[in-house]
């Protein structure tokens, strides 16, 4: 008798629970309260935009949630999984993540008359479905001590005397750019990456090992495992570059290679407006100072100031090499083979 | 009707996490049967298959999980039997060190032996202190640093299987053994060792899948240099976004997982006869 009671309140339970379910589902969505979501990176990415949407909230009663998204293309994946009912609603990613979320159809056009600070950024940063949030340097990271002279040009990384001495990034690490780096040397493009992969090879001696993030490669130069990283995201060492410190930074300017990074509003999201406003918000001036100070990176409008040590290292993006993102977004699973094959292995 | 309903709602939890589980499966074997236009293809099986560069990839993960699976029960065997046979107190201090071993954060063991391999590491400053080598030796970066890493992560498992059935094989068998005039070596291999399959073959299965199917530790200690077919699926499909050949390489190296897991169990039924049943 007992069983047939416990028996008959666990399922009275589930009946009411999947009621209850249902009650809520049917009940009219309050958009304004939900918080929107902003997908981005985590560690200083997710501190500075939480900050950021404390400000907003502040101002706007709009709540905004930051989640951490990993690596971009998990980000990228993750909207794929969740195109019919999307969770997010504004993502910051990569231009070449950028490219492939486009061509999925998971982020929205953006409407510029909806985003009135677009005015205040640069033409070339903006794009037919999001904003550059903020403008990623690449360069050589290395340790004075362990390196016999401070490169200066992309060139330098063929000196003999660096034999032995530096990491290169695996094909998975912000892929494609550094086998484009080696093709614009040799007479190449993102569309020809063919001589650049015959430079790498030449490359290849001096190289101790490659790494696939950028933990592991500062670590690689801490330990003195290495003298030189190859290719270095500079937001991610900024700390590291001091005056009077023993590393150094160096961005050359042939060819200049740098990462916008946009942020963008997901497709089919019945939140777009308050997105578009939060957006708005995140590329005004003092926004964009917070993020470019925070970041180590240059901000996109035009009016806000990069950090000092950013400035110091590259006064603009005038010379800067426009990438054909989109071509290296369908051709990706090609070149991280090719490279591991002619390069790594 | 109650019993049947009762078994239903015990099993139920286990059957939607099989229904789920082959339920992702089908998927990764759909994708690997389709082009990026999503049409019907053995395309991505028939690169695969002809395609050194990507074979390469399958032979160095049977290569490594195969010696490293032997190197673990040729050194992980005597310490299985320490554990079991040995006094309790440095039963308990071997099992807290394999625990520790085993438990421990992966991420945090690789980098643990980045820092013991590595050219400016460890082992290379003492080389170089005693006057040994001049220039460092190369222990990490390449197959040797990864055969080392998965080593030290199989090694837990392989013992503790081995050390549980031993302890369930009474030393009177040996004692016995003994007695009727066999050397120890002989009550070892004739008694001892054949009653002990099962958790060989428990060790070695679990061994292998675990360094077969690697991918911090090559990604880690290899520096990409030395790659493993989890490193293709993941810059395959993370990077690459090319899930019909991850999907491909997946397939395959679920085969070759259950290939080998028969193989050892069936070889372990032959080379030990009566000690598998």
């Amino acid at each position: 008798m007992k069983q047939i009671s416990m028996i008959k309140i666990a399922a009275k339970t589930a009946i009411c629970a999947v009621v209850a379910g249902l009650l809520g589902g049917a009940l009219p969505a309050h958009a304004q309260e939900k918080p929107l979501v902003f997908m981005t990176w985590g560690g200083v990415w997710q501190k500075t935009f939480t900050e950021l949407a404390k400000e907003y909230e502040a101002k706007t009663k709009q709540p905004v949630t930051v989640i951490a998204q990993g690596a971009g293309e998990a980000g990228v994946a993750r909207l794929i999984a969740q195109k019919a009912n999307p969770e997010i609603d504004i993502w910051s990613t990569n231009m070449v993540n950028y490219e492939r979320a486009k061509k999925e159809g998971v982020i929205a056009a953006i409407d510029k008359a909806a985003i009135p600070n677009i005015a205040m950024i640069n033409k070339s940063l903006v794009f037919s479905h999001g904003v550059t949030g903020w403008v990623s340097l690449r360069g050589i990271f290395y340790r004075k001590d362990l390196v016999p002279f401070e490169p200066k040009k992309w060139e330098d990384l063929w000196d003999p005397r660096l034999k032995g001495k530096m990491a290169a990034p695996a094909a998975s690490f912000d892929p494609g750019y550094f086998p484009t780096m080696a093709a614009l040397l040799s007479g190449g493009n993102e569309k020809n990456l063919a001589p650049g992969f015959a430079k790498l090879k030449q490359l290849r001696p001096s190289v101790v090992t490659f790494y696939t993030n950028n933990v592991q490669s500062i670590r690689l130069l801490e330990a003195g495992e290495v003298g030189l990283i190859a290719w270095g995201i500079l937001p991610n060492v900024i700390s590291y570059i001091k005056p009077g410190s023993n590393y150094g930074f160096v961005v050359p300017e042939k060819p200049l290679l740098v990462a916008e990074t946009p942020i963008t509003l997901v497709a089919n999201n019945p939140r777009q407006k308050q997105a578009e406003k939060f957006l708005d918000f995140l590329l005004s001036e003092s926004s964009q100072n917070v993020m470019a100070e925070a970041f180590g990176a240059m901000p996109a409008n035009n009016k806000a100031k990069g950090p000092e040590v950013v400035q110091t290292i590259l006064k603009n993006l005038d010379n800067s090499y426009p990438m054909d993102y989109g071509h290296m977004a369908a051709n990706m699973s090609e070149i991280i083979s090719q490279y591991d094959r002619e390069v790594i292995q | 009707m109650t019993q049947r309903i009762r078994a239903f709602l015990l099993v139920s939890p286990a059957m939607l996490l099989l229904v789920v589980f082959f339920a992702a499966l089908t998927t990764v074997l759909s994708m690997s049967v389709r082009n990026t236009a999503g049409d019907f293809t053995f395309a991505n099986y028939i690169r695969f298959a002809s395609d050194a560069h990507f074979l390469g990839y399958l032979w160095r993960s049977i290569r490594v999980a195969c010696y490293v699976t032997l190197v673990a029960l040729i050194a992980g065997y005597p310490i299985a039997y320490v554990m079991s046979r040995g006094s309790r107190r440095f039963a308990s201090i071997i099992t807290l060190a394999l625990a520790i071993q085993f438990f421990s954060i992966y991420v945090i063991k690789m980098y643990g032996w980045m820092l013991m391999l590595g050219n400016n590491g460890v082992i290379n400053r003492f080389l170089k202190f005693i006057g040994l080598t001049d220039a460092p030796v190369r222990l990490m970066y390449n197959e040797l640093g990864v055969a080392i890493g998965l080593f030290a992560s199989a090694l837990p498992l392989m013992v503790f299987p081995i050390s549980s059935v031993l302890q369930n094989v009474s030393s009177r068998y040996e004692e016995a053994a003994n007695g009727l005039g066999a050397t120890p070596l002989q009550a070892f291999f004739r008694i001892t060792l054949p009653l002990s399959a099962p958790g060989v073959v428990g060790g070695a299965v679990l061994s292998y899948v675990f360094c077969f199917t690697a991918y911090l530790t090559p990604s880690l200690l290899g520096g990409s240099i030395f790659k493993m077919i989890g490193n293709l699926i993941y810059d395959q499909a993370m990077v690459g976004f090319n899930y019909g050949l991850a999907g491909t390489a997946a397939v395959v190296t679920l085969l070759m997982s259950l290939l080998v897991v028969f193989g050892i169990n069936s070889l372990g039924g032959r080379l030990l006869p009566g000690g598998t049943r």
